[in-house]
């Protein structure tokens, strides 16, 4: 459903991203590994058009999306969690979710959306006067996969979900993107946490300096000498 | 200087910083929101306002309407000519530097101020209100206040609760406030920015026009440079208020009106125009988030 072909990026005059290429096929969960700075997050703002490729193409169910603006790309289908939560902070929670909703298409659904999404996260449920911010880490990160998840979203993006988090929040974040997946959306995961990543993907891509160095599935990366080496510590 | 005060000189204070209050809290609140939204200080801002009274004016004379129901012409012609200033001047310079933005909307004070002067004369102007005359007594204070003030308190409240319910319990209010406090991740959602800058610099021009009619129905203080002190007033306001807060710019505007007036009776009218900037940078010395603004996280 999403293809990535040949993309190069760059802020200003610093190139990121070297023609790197994926797919992602519906109903998979992929996942995107890298270490900080190969380019992972610049990656996942390109295809959501926070930033316009020089170079390549994106396309998602065979149109081309890498020149629209963000809000048209939201619009069909294609929903980030941004790395760092990026919650709306005087807002309560019930007012994040309902902007997750904004879309006509999805605001159509919104009671279905709601009631689905309390019921894999029931402590947003409890929370949904208070504002946003008074949130701890772990919700908000909870809060800002189930407004994603508002937006009905076909292929669904995660920027490092378990980035801070507790290692029993992480079991949780990571149950729920199965559970996810399981309702039919189709998943994009950025990680850096190797192993649970690869535990719960299809198929993963390994990001270095901007190129894309490595791709596979779950079992072949788990083997390859390389990313035993340098991402689990074997 | 005694500084016995009379009840009903007390009284005549809290009216008359009421009443100014009213029309900074209208103008303090546009520049706010367009603030909040676009991260952009329009200096323009007291242009637009006295633009609006002039329409107002036009609107009073040639149509023969009601002045109170001019405010809503004007609202209209000044919010398109709002969102018209943003399509075609802002966009171009948002996020390119602060200082094109500045630039910018200084420019806009010098083409708009000669476009006025073209249009009005330097004479000064006062839309005639058909209560003029007609004074309302208050037995239990002992004062007689004239029925524009009342009227001008009530059309203020008026707008100001549609602008609140607008703000908070609309759905393009909740887009407006989520661009305003994280401008990507309100992109994320499927909000279109650029539309959300053109709304709220055309809603925010639109209260100018407000406050700009109320202003000219009062006193006869239109004239083309008249709406510099006031814009520079708004914006010690906002920031009195906390930058960004919409309570902050209505209790801000309320207390503004409150000093300048006190100022004016204890210090004297000489003194009307120096608290703005005594208030401006005292806050900035002790609390430069204001009343109702927060740190930054």
């Amino acid at each position: 459903m999403l293809e990535v072909d040949g993309v190069s990026a760059s802020y200003g005059n610093v190139q990121i991203l070297w023609n790197v290429s994926l797919n992602v096929k519906e109903g998979e969960i992929v996942t995107i590994l890298g270490p900080n700075g190969a380019g992972k997050t610049t990656l996942v703002k390109t295809i959501l058009g926070l930033l316009h490729p020089n170079s390549g193409s994106i396309k998602f169910f065979d149109k081309r999306i890498d020149k629209l603006p963000t809000y048209k790309i939201v619009d069909i289908g294609i929903v980030l969690v941004p790395e760092g939560r990026e919650i709306f902070p005087k807002m309560t929670v019930y007012e994040n979710l309902l902007l997750g909703a904004y879309t006509n298409a999805a605001e159509k659904n919104k009671d279905q959306s709601l009631e689905t999404i309390f019921q894999i996260f029931p402590v947003l449920k409890e929370r949904r006067k208070q504002l946003a911010q008074t949130l701890s880490g772990g919700e908000q990160q909870m809060l800002a996969i189930a407004r994603g998840l508002m937006s009905k979203p076909k292929l669904l993006i995660m920027d490092e979900p378990s980035l801070g988090l507790a290692p029993m929040l992480v079991q949780k974040i990571f149950n729920s993107m199965r559970e996810i997946n399981e309702k039919g959306v189709t998943i994009l995961l950025v990680e850096q946490n190797v192993h649970r990543a690869l535990e719960i993907a299809d198929r993963g891509y390994l990001l270095e300096a901007g190129k894309m160095v490595l791709s596979g599935d779950w079992n072949e990366l788990l083997a390859n000498e390389h990313v035993k080496k340098a991402y689990l510590g074997l | 200087m005694p500084l016995e005060i009379s009840l009903s000189t007390l009284v005549q204070i809290v009216i008359w910083g009421l009443i100014n209050g009213c029309i900074y809290v209208l103008l303090a609140s546009g520049l706010n929101l367009i603030f909040g939204v676009m991260k952009v200080v329009n200096f323009a801002h007291g242009e637009f306002m006295i633009l609006g009274g002039y329409v107002s004016y036009w609107v009073s004379i040639y149509a023969g309407l009601n002045p109170y129901f001019s405010i809503f012409v004007s609202i209209g012609v000044i919010g398109i000519v709002g969102v018209l200033t943003e399509r075609v001047c802002f966009r171009r310079v948002l996020g390119t530097s602060k200082l094109n933005e500045i630039v910018l909307s200084l420019g806009l004070i010098y083409v708009l101020q000669n476009a006025m002067s073209v249009l009005w004369t330097d004479k000064e102007r006062q839309i005639s209100s058909p209560f003029e005359f007609i004074t309302v007594h208050f037995e239990i204070i002992n004062i007689n206040m004239r029925l524009d003030l009342l009227i001008v308190i009530g059309v203020t409240v008026l707008i100001m609760a549609g602008f609140y319910i607008l703000i908070k319990r609309t759905k393009i209010g909740r887009a407006i406030r989520a661009t305003s406090q994280n401008r990507s991740a309100a992109m994320l959602m499927g909000i279109n920015v650029e539309y959300m800058d053109m709304f709220s610099f055309g809603l925010g021009t639109a209260l100018a026009a407000t406050a700009g009619t109320l202003l000219a129905i009062l006193f006869p203080a239109l004239y083309p440079q008249a709406g510099a002190m006031p814009a520079l007033k708004a914006f010690t306001i906002i920031v009195l208020g906390g930058l960004g807060s919409t309570i902050g710019a209505i209790v801000g505007g309320l207390a503004y009106g409150l000093a300048e007036s006190s100022a004016i009776a204890i210090l004297g009218g000489t003194w009307r125009d120096a608290i703005a900037f005594a208030i401006l940078i005292l806050v900035l010395v002790i609390r430069p988030t204001g009343l109702f603004g927060e740190k930054e996280a």
